[in-house]
Formats: C-alpha cells, structure tokens, sequence
C-alpha cells in the first residue's frame, strides 16, 4: 500500500507548476514507504491514543498492492515526500485536533469512558471536515 | 513577486480545498459544480462535464491566459447498486470532463495543464512501478484516469501545450473521502472501537 500525505501532493503540485521543461510528462507521487493494512491499523490507534484492538480476519484470496517509484520526480522535479506515514498521521491529527474543537477534544477525553454514541464522533469528523474548509 | 494566475477544478473537493488555502498568494479561480466550502473571491460553478464553449464563453475574462490549470475534478467513487451508472458516470466525469478542459483551455490560451492522475492507472501486475511501464489498468477509475492522460498527451503534441500528469498514491489528511480505508480505521480508533484487517495468502491487505 503507498499512503501519502495531502501536503506532499501539495508540494508535488507546485513543483510542477514551476516545471514546463517538456510538453507532456508523467510523473509518479508517492510515499516511497509502503505499509500493509496492519501495520496502518495499529499505527492509527497508537497516534490516536486509542483503545481500540485489531482483529483478523483470514481469507483465502491473492492480492498484491501497488508502490509507486518516485526516482523520476525526485530527479526532475526536485520533489520527495517531507512526510512519513507516521508523521502525516500525528500531523493529520492535530490539524483534525486543533480544527474540529470541541467535538474531537471532548471525544479524546471521553473515550476511556466508551460512552459516546457513534453519532457524537461522526459529527465531530464532519465537525472537522467543515472546519477545515471554512477556515 | 509576480502573482500566478491559476484555474483549479475541483476547488472543493478534498485536494482542492487543500490547495486553494495553499495557494493564498495565488489569483485562484475555482472551477466546481458545488459551492459547498468555496471561500474563493472567484469561482465558476459548473459541472466539467458542461464546460463547453458556449457555456464558458461568459468567463472568458476571468480564465483568459491564466498561467495554469490544475484539474483535480474528477469522478468520485460511491457505493451503488447499478454498476453501469457508475461506469457511465466515471468516464463521463474524467475523459469527457477532460475532453473539456483541455479544449477550453486551448481556447482560452492557458498552455500549462497539470492533471492529478492516479496510481490506478497502472494495474495490479506487479509492486514496484515506474513511469516508463506499460499501463494496464484493472479498475474503471484506472482505465478513465489513462484516457484523460491520454487526451492532455494529445493536446500537448497537437498544441503544444505542456501537460503534466502527477499519478498520485491513496492520499490522506482533513477532509478526506470516508470511503477510504484509512477513514475507516480513524473513526473506530477514535471510537475505541474494534479495527478489522485482512489477511490474504499474500499477507495483509496491502491496497487501500
């Protein structure tokens, strides 16, 4: 699985708006560091302080996923991922933190309690999915 | 410091509301068929799809030789129950949409075009992908995303515009699609909830 975070397409972006050496390129944006659903589950709950547990769930299916090389974009347009995904996410959270007050606040120091009804905490992500773009 | 004018599609959605607080500095004009969390001075609501000449002539002043274009717009999947509407729909959104982008923005001189394309693009036959191998994508929103890169290849050797393609990795941060995996897991994490994950033969899920 490559996983990015928004800021370093951000920066891809303008990297490539100052880059018109050629009339068409392609270039690939990803975070060079790949990581399995696992290892993204267990890495949320621990940036997200969380109590949550990880259950597994065995099938019997194939498949493969996709890694993005970044060499390219590295090379020409002078871009690389800032972020790792751990970072992004501890970066992410205290956006979401910082933008959805009090909703995920109140939700952090609750949530030992297992209390909240699963509306309050959709709400507090469409809280701060509203606040980040009307900021 | 001379001040970029920039059409950017898809300025609400989650990406774009990213970028158009980035670009502050910027003259940004936002091109979006919602005007939900648009803060823009300047904007065009309007449907890609829709973006045709007769349509757009109006705007002419507003977009005329603007530096460049950044076309984010693109078909978002939702869960449906009729799988040929969303067929449908997606290359309607990203090759028909493009189709009109790229054509407005020859029509109006805007010679650079950046195209937030798609890791999809690229299929599943291997891990390890780089820009040079052969694309053969196994997804809907893969095969839309190639012709739309397609259409901006064609314009830029046709025109002479200069086109670039970014093929972006599953992107994350406020705002993002619920649909994600990622979102998934956040919510349960912040619920203390349990977090369910794969396990295939190949090891865990490893696509989000």
């Amino acid at each position: 699985m490559d996983l990015i975070y928004v800021d370093d397409v951000l920066n891809a972006l303008e990297k490539a708006l100052s880059w018109k050496a050629s009339t068409f390129e392609v270039f690939n944006v990803g975070s060079k560091s790949p990581i399995d659903t696992y290892d993204l589950a267990a890495k949320v709950i621990e940036a997200a302080e969380s109590h949550s547990t990880i259950k597994i769930v065995e099938t019997n299916q194939t498949r493969r996923g996709v890694r993005l090389a970044i060499e390219k974009a590295s090379a020409i347009l002078d871009w690389k991922p800032k972020f790792t995904i751990e970072s992004g996410i501890v970066e992410f959270l205290s956006k979401m933190e910082l933008e959805a007050k009090p909703g995920y606040r109140e939700l952090k120091e609750n949530r030992s309690k297992q209390d909240l009804a699963s509306h309050d905490v959709e709400n507090a992500v469409s809280l701060s999915t509203k606040s980040a773009s009307t900021s | 410091m001379h001040v970029l004018k920039i059409v950017v599609t898809g300025h609400t959605g989650f990406i774009g509301r990213h970028l158009t607080e980035r670009l502050l500095d910027q003259e940004i004009i936002g091109v979006s068929r919602s005007t939900a969390n648009d803060k823009l001075a300047r904007s065009i609501q309007l449907d890609i799809r829709d973006m045709t000449q007769n349509k757009m002539e109006p705007y002419r002043e507003d977009l005329e030789g603007a530096d460049a274009l950044i076309h984010l717009a693109a078909y978002r999947p939702i869960i449906r129950t009729g799988r040929e509407d969303s067929l449908v729909e997606n290359f309607s959104v990203n090759v028909k949409g493009t189709l009109n982008v790229l054509a407005i923005s020859r029509r109006f001189d805007i010679g650079r075009i950046i195209l937030a394309s798609s890791k999809a693009v690229y299929g599943d036959c291997k891990s390890l992908f780089i820009e040079s191998d052969v694309a053969k994508p196994v997804s809907n929103c893969g095969r839309s995303k190639l012709l739309a890169e397609n259409i901006c290849e064609t314009f830029a050797e046709c025109y002479g515009m200069h086109c670039t393609a970014l093929r972006l990795a599953s992107v994350f941060g406020l705002g993002m699609p619920n649909t994600l995996v990622f979102a998934n897991f956040l919510a349960k994490a912040l619920k203390s909830e349990i977090i369910t994950v794969h396990k295939h033969l190949t090891g865990y899920e490893k696509w989000i």
